[in-house]
């Protein structure tokens, strides 16, 4: 049975979110500056959001400085989870601090932004705190065990709701969800919009879609090959998924929890985490 | 130590799995939520996006006469590139969470309540903002206002549109000549 080592794990999580958050952040500095300035990304608009303005919000960076706290964040959280991929491979000291620094800089960003978040971003988060509770391991290896648990469960949860979601919607089970996401400029593609618009082969597409991610939910939680083969399945959706739909950042936000993932595919340590209470 | 990071994990998934599974009883707790800690797994299910979002614009000059609709930008060109890189993920993203926001608040106010609602007034200003970069239209204009139109099947011939909501004018200052 394939193994992953334990000290794999989180150089190559770490080093697949951090591809992830910094092709995220080249793309939150592409943002027009106007729109953080009485438009959009308005610190001011982003808290009538809220549904409490904390006290928090009063020394949010923006009021300390300016429109630009954004773009600081944002590269601030790039560089601790580059340089914590970087240490890591060396097992360094430092990697627990840098990695608690992108996520708090994530959690900044999370709050900041009210909207315009979407499901990569959520997954970075998981991620990030798994990472950070793995890279303690050094002093003891049940975190290493706690994290990919903790990123391995979120996983099946994930992959279980969409299966389960879609299932139960009536436009994706009379196959019109899939080919309407097809037919759109947005996240369509035009050569499966044409191959879609046959309502039998659009209810396939539905079908293998549920199927699919409920098969990989099913092989993550079974565990030993079984879930590799389900890691390998699941990758390939999300590779297809970013060709397709241009949603490119969920194949570094998921990947990032695979090595997780792959961990916890081997039932000794499963067993072995039991033992950690 | 170990003993409270799993309980704090533990309750971390519990609160996820709840969310997925009691979205209606768990969503007071979800609009709290300002860091954006419970997770939501539906990913375009069960009634995913068909539509593209079209902003809409039109112009009044100074002799009080409004212009025609226009597109204020159409939904972008796509590059084999933006699999890797896609620089309009977060701004379209931006605007269609915005346009979720002031159709919510539409179904249960009037039309003065709507117009002067956050979400109204974030795509007053955004359209603005759009429309000052825009140097291509000589001339001033003092009143702006724009629509939000929902396109399906835009890769197909038999596309539809629907006027989703129209704005009141506002205003909008004085282009000067370059």
């Amino acid at each position: 049975m394939p193994d992953l080592a334990p000290s794999l794990v989180v150089p190559v999580s770490t080093g697949l979110a951090a591809v992830g958050v910094l092709v995220g952040c080249v793309e939150d500095l592409s943002i027009p500056s106007r729109l953080f300035r009485r438009n959009v990304y308005d610190w001011r608009y982003c808290l009538a959001f809220q549904p409490h303005r904390l006290r928090l919000s009063a020394a949010s960076c923006d009021v300390i400085f300016g429109s630009g706290a954004f773009r600081l964040v944002s590269i601030t959280r790039a560089a601790a989870i580059t340089m914590a991929a970087v240490t890591s491979v060396f097992e360094s000291y430092f990697v627990p601090y840098l990695v608690g620094s992108a996520l708090l800089a994530h959690l900044y960003l999370m709050y900041r932004l009210p909207y315009s978040l979407d499901g990569a971003d959520q997954m970075i988060l998981i991620v990030l705190a798994g990472i950070l509770v793995m890279s303690f391991a050094q002093g003891n290896p049940c975190y290493l065990r706690l994290g990919a648990a903790f990123v391995t469960i979120q996983v099946i949860i994930a992959y279980a709701t969409a299966s389960l979601a879609k299932a139960l919607g009536v436009s994706w089970r009379s196959g019109k969800g899939p080919a309407g996401i097809a037919s759109t400029i947005m996240f369509g593609n035009t050569a499966l919009s044409r191959w879609l618009q046959a309502t039998s082969t659009a209810r396939v597409a539905a079908a293998l879609t549920m199927l699919g991610l409920g098969g990989a939910a099913l092989g993550i939680a079974m565990g030993g090959v079984v879930a590799w083969a389900a890691v390998a399945l699941a990758m390939a959706f999300h590779i297809g998924v970013a060709v397709l739909m241009d949603l490119n950042l969920f194949v570094w936000a998921f990947g990032a929890a695979m090595p997780a993932v792959l961990y916890m595919a081997d039932w000794s340590n499963r067993i072995a985490l039991t033992m950690c209470f | 130590m170990t003993t409270g990071i799993a309980l704090v994990l533990a309750t971390w998934v519990a609160v996820s799995l709840a969310y997925q599974v009691f979205p209606e009883v768990l969503g007071r707790l979800r609009q709290h939520d300002v860091l954006g800690l419970i997770p939501n797994y539906k990913f375009f299910a069960p009634d995913p996006v068909t539509y593209d979002l079209v902003l809409l614009v039109r112009t009044r000059s100074g002799s009080g006469r409004w212009g025609d609709w226009s597109a204020l930008e159409a939904v972008c060109n796509r590059r084999a590139a933006f699999s890797l890189f896609n620089p309009y993920r977060r701004t379209y993203k931006t605007l269609s969470d915005l346009v979720s926001a002031l159709l919510k608040v539409s179904e249960n106010h009037d039309v003065h309540k709507v117009a002067c609602s956050t979400p109204a007034l974030a795509l007053a200003d955004y359209v603005r903002a759009q429309l000052l970069a825009l140097r291509d239209s000589p001339g001033t204009y003092e009143m702006f206002s724009y629509g939000v139109c929902f396109v399906h099947a835009s890769r197909h011939e038999n596309t539809a549109s629907t006027l989703g909501f129209v704005s009141p004018a506002f205003p909008i200052r004085e282009l000067a000549d370059a």
